[in-house]
């Protein structure tokens, strides 16, 4: 009898470990990875339209949940092109059906920027562009509208290029440069020519919350020794001055001006430089890593070769600071904190950063390498997500919480953003060439559990 | 009635000398092959490659399916991405993309819905001819081949042996004629192509992106009170900015074979810039002969503008409108008949002062 019990007792007891020993393998392996299939946003009828080329997360209609727009550049009508679609939340999430269209021209949803709630009723304004939109006096110069938030948003103001396919709201980005607390709308317009030297070297544009008047309007045109503007652009306060700064991607460079109230000064006050190719296209201002009281500075470079192999793609990650700062992000310094490198794979690696914070507040800084390698295609895109401990020379990608696209050439990451909500926080994550460049968008539940675990939401 | 019948014999005849004058098919340097017309009498889209070929609208084609690329294993030997015009406001589908060689070999591709066309038909010459925008000069002495199959240099550009390949692209009645065309795997790690712009159009300019189209470059113009700013420049930056641009257009052509390299200077824009209203000074660097991107010293580029082409006398007789219609001899080709919106707006510019207004 005593030697029965004895053998049940032993028989529970492995069973309890197999049992135990089983679970933590697969809690494990869902920690490290869980790729289960996202909720997809898309409007299959717009074919060809490539939703999900540009997209922002705002609360639009003040019920608490952050909604999204979405950029569909490409969507046709009526001889026109262009159009944003708006998902409102609900309590519980998006349905797929789009709440609201909003058609334009000129490549309407080429790019947009939320700019916050600028009068406190709750219902955030956003700007967007079309990159070959035509103003009132000057025509295919591209345009920038800035709406008002609600069920049906309100065009604000209309701003407009130069000239002709200056590409104006190529890109765009906000921030409070003047230290006004209003957030300013800065537009770059790539292939505007400053004068006949300059031809199609570029300009960046800032727009002063809450009028966004073009006549008080600052200009950074491109100069001898700052070509090729943009193209790219990110602000925020990288000083600690309380005032957001300016970063401009440039040919071979990043540069950043302080805000306050001398902005912008003469010449760039920050220049971060390196050799790799695409150096500065995507720029992202990130939290403090390094605990020395300055925000720092993500900068990708797409087109970096690494180990001959061409289009890896490289990040940086480079500290912020205040006073004339000069820094060759291509040497091991202080002030570089941090690069890693893509996958082998020409993935265009950092083709796209951005700074996110996950459900906890933690911070996530979101890379998107659009022609990465997914799962079970190649070149699907990949989103790497990176936490403070994994921002570091060296880190494996392989150890980092990735999401891979699951459909064929989709581009996946061509834009991220959290998205808050009763539901908690998500991340949206654009997809203009899925589905044969019908695009989409993708959600994913996100939340910290060791590691960034991406699961259905 | 007799007159009826001289008028008609004259203007035949007219035409025949007209079209003797610009369309010689055995002319394959770079100025005579500009005014060809595309050839007829083959199968459109007969090099078409399989495939479903609807991904990555105008992207390089060449990061992948270049030699080295991801997808190596389907070397394309031309692919890219048609737009409607240069804006790139819609891609074409449809559009076909046209090569001829020197000896009426063509190589034909259309487009498919996204735009993309592509294949594998072997392309018996890298293409490239090699832009040197921003002033390298003085160029690398080149290479063509005598009589004795020796190598000489440099190149003529009005040798037949110059240029390998004529290229369109066409939609429709709209035909665009390319002042070069770059294989995959062509150019060099230090050039880029002969006036890209000209077909490499795309929101960003990226080098797989072309555009054809007749459409005119707005969707309307008033019938008085034209703007430069407003209506005209729109129509020059689409259309004129692929040559006529400021500071150094002066570019080295391709020689004959793949083993050659590029030789011979023509300045594309022919010392005109229509990218501004008086005219242009730049100031380029002038490079070693040798040395590679040593610059050796500094000159001035001085081009004429849009103001210096433009007869407000005789609006229809200005060399900004004569030079694009059909029968002008044009390195870009013609653009419009005299009835065209966007004709009609510049001459009615003119007409009204050719104000920079």
């Amino acid at each position: 009898m005593r030697t029965r019990n004895a053998a049940i007792t032993i028989a529970i007891l492995l069973l309890l470990v197999v049992s135990g020993t089983a679970y933590h393998a697969l809690a494990t392996a869902a920690s490290k990875r869980t790729m289960p299939e996202p909720a997809l946003l898309s409007q299959e009828y717009l074919k060809g339209s490539m939703q999900g080329s540009s997209g922002i997360a705002l609360d639009l209609n003040s019920d608490g949940n952050e909604d999204i727009a979405v950029g569909a550049p490409y969507a046709s009508h009526k001889g026109s092109s262009g159009c944003l679609v708006l998902y409102f939340a609900n309590p519980k999430g998006f349905s797929e059906g789009r709440s609201t269209f909003i058609k334009g021209e000129g490549n309407l949803g080429w790019s947009l920027v939320a700019l916050g709630d600028m009068d406190g009723d709750g219902k955030g304004y956003f700007a967007a562009s079309a990159v070959n939109g035509s103003g009132d006096n000057a025509s295919l110069s591209g345009t920038v509208t800035v709406y008002k938030g609600g069920h049906k948003p309100r065009e604000v103001i209309v701003l407009e290029g130069e000239n002709a396919l200056d590409r104006f709201g190529f890109t765009m980005a906000s921030g409070d440069l003047n230290g006004d607390s209003k957030p300013d709308l800065i537009v770059g317009a790539p292939l505007h020519s400053p004068s006949p030297s300059l031809y199609q070297q570029g300009a960046v544009y800032v727009y002063f919350g809450p009028g966004y008047s073009p006549a008080n309007a600052v200009k950074i045109p491109a100069t001898p020794t700052l070509s090729g503007i943009g193209f790219s652009l990110a602000a925020g306060d990288i000083n600690n001055d309380n005032v957001d700064d300016l970063l401009i991607g440039a040919s071979g460079k990043v540069v950043g001006y302080y805000g306050g109230s001398s902005f912008p000064s003469p010449s760039p006050d920050v220049n971060f430089t390196s050799r790799d190719g695409g150096f500065g296209r995507s720029v992202a201002v990130i939290w403090d890593m390094d605990q020395d009281g300055f925000r720092d500075v993500a900068v990708g470079a797409y087109q970096a070769v690494i180990n001959g192999v061409s289009d890896v793609g490289r990040l940086f990650i480079l500290k912020g600071g205040s006073g004339a700062r000069t820094v060759n992000a291509d040497l091991a310094s202080p002030d570089r904190l941090a690069r890693v490198d893509g996958e082998l794979n020409s993935g265009q690696f950092a083709s796209k950063v951005a700074s996110l914070r996950d459900a906890s507040g933690n911070n996530i800084l979101a890379v998107s390498a659009v022609h990465a390698d997914g799962n079970p295609w190649l070149m699907t895109g990949k989103i790497f997500l990176f936490s403070g401990n994994d921002l570091t020379t060296g880190t494996p990608l392989a150890s980092v919480s990735a999401i891979p696209g699951e459909s064929k050439d989709m581009h996946l990451g061509t834009f991220v953003a959290a998205v808050a909500g009763k539901w908690g926080k998500w991340l949206a994550a654009g997809a203009p060439t899925d589905d044969t460049n019908t695009g989409s968008v993708r959600l994913f539940g996100l939340s910290l559990s060791g590691q960034y675990m991406i699961t259905e939401k | 009635m007799k007159k009826i019948l001289i008028i008609c014999i004259c203007i035949a005849a007219f035409g025949v000398v007209a079209l003797a004058a610009v369309y010689d098919e055995g002319n394959f340097s770079s100025f005579g092959r500009l005014f060809q017309p595309p050839p007829e009498g083959y199968v459109v889209g007969k090099d078409n490659a399989p495939g479903i070929g609807t991904h990555h609208p105008s992207e390089n084609c060449g990061w992948c399916h270049g030699v080295g690329g991801r997808a190596e294993s389907y070397l394309f030997t031309m692919a890219g991405t048609l737009y409607s015009d240069r804006a790139a406001r819609a891609a074409v589908k449809g559009g076909e993309i046209i090569m001829e060689d020197r000896d009426g070999n063509i190589i034909s591709m259309t487009t498919n819905e996204a735009g993309n066309f592509w294949t594998y038909a072997p392309v018996a010459s890298d293409p490239y001819t090699v832009s040197t925008y921003h002033g390298h000069e003085p160029f690398v002495p080149l290479y063509v081949l005598d009589a004795e199959g020796n190598l000489v240099q440099p190149a003529d550009p009005n040798d037949p042996r110059t240029l390998k390949y004529k290229t369109w692209a066409r939609k429709g009645n709209s035909a665009r004629h390319m002042v070069s065309i770059a294989g995959l795997g062509g150019g060099t790690t230090t050039t880029t192509r002969m006036s890209c712009n000209m077909h490499h159009g795309g929101i960003a300019a990226t080098r797989g992106a072309l555009w054809v189209g007749n459409a005119p470059t707005l969707d309307s113009y008033p019938s008085s009170g034209l703007s430069y700013r407003k209506h005209i420049y729109p129509i020059l930056r689409s259309n004129c900015s692929p040559c006529h641009i400021p500071g150094s257009t002066i570019t080295s052509m391709n020689t004959k074979t793949d083993h050659d390299t590029p030789s011979t200077a023509v300045d594309y824009s022919a010392g005109l810039d229509l990218m501004t209203y008086e005219g242009s000074d730049v100031v380029v660097p002038i490079y070693d002969p040798v040395i590679p991107n040593k610059v050796i010293g500094y000159k001035t580029v001085s081009k004429a503008g849009v103001g210096s082409v433009a007869d407000t006398a005789n609006p229809g007789q200005s060399l900004l409108l004569r030079k694009v219609v059909p029968g002008a001899l044009h390195g870009g080709g013609t653009f419009w008949d005299e009835g065209a919106p966007d004709y009609m707006a510049i001459r009615q510019w003119i007409a009204e002062g050719a104000l920079k207004n």
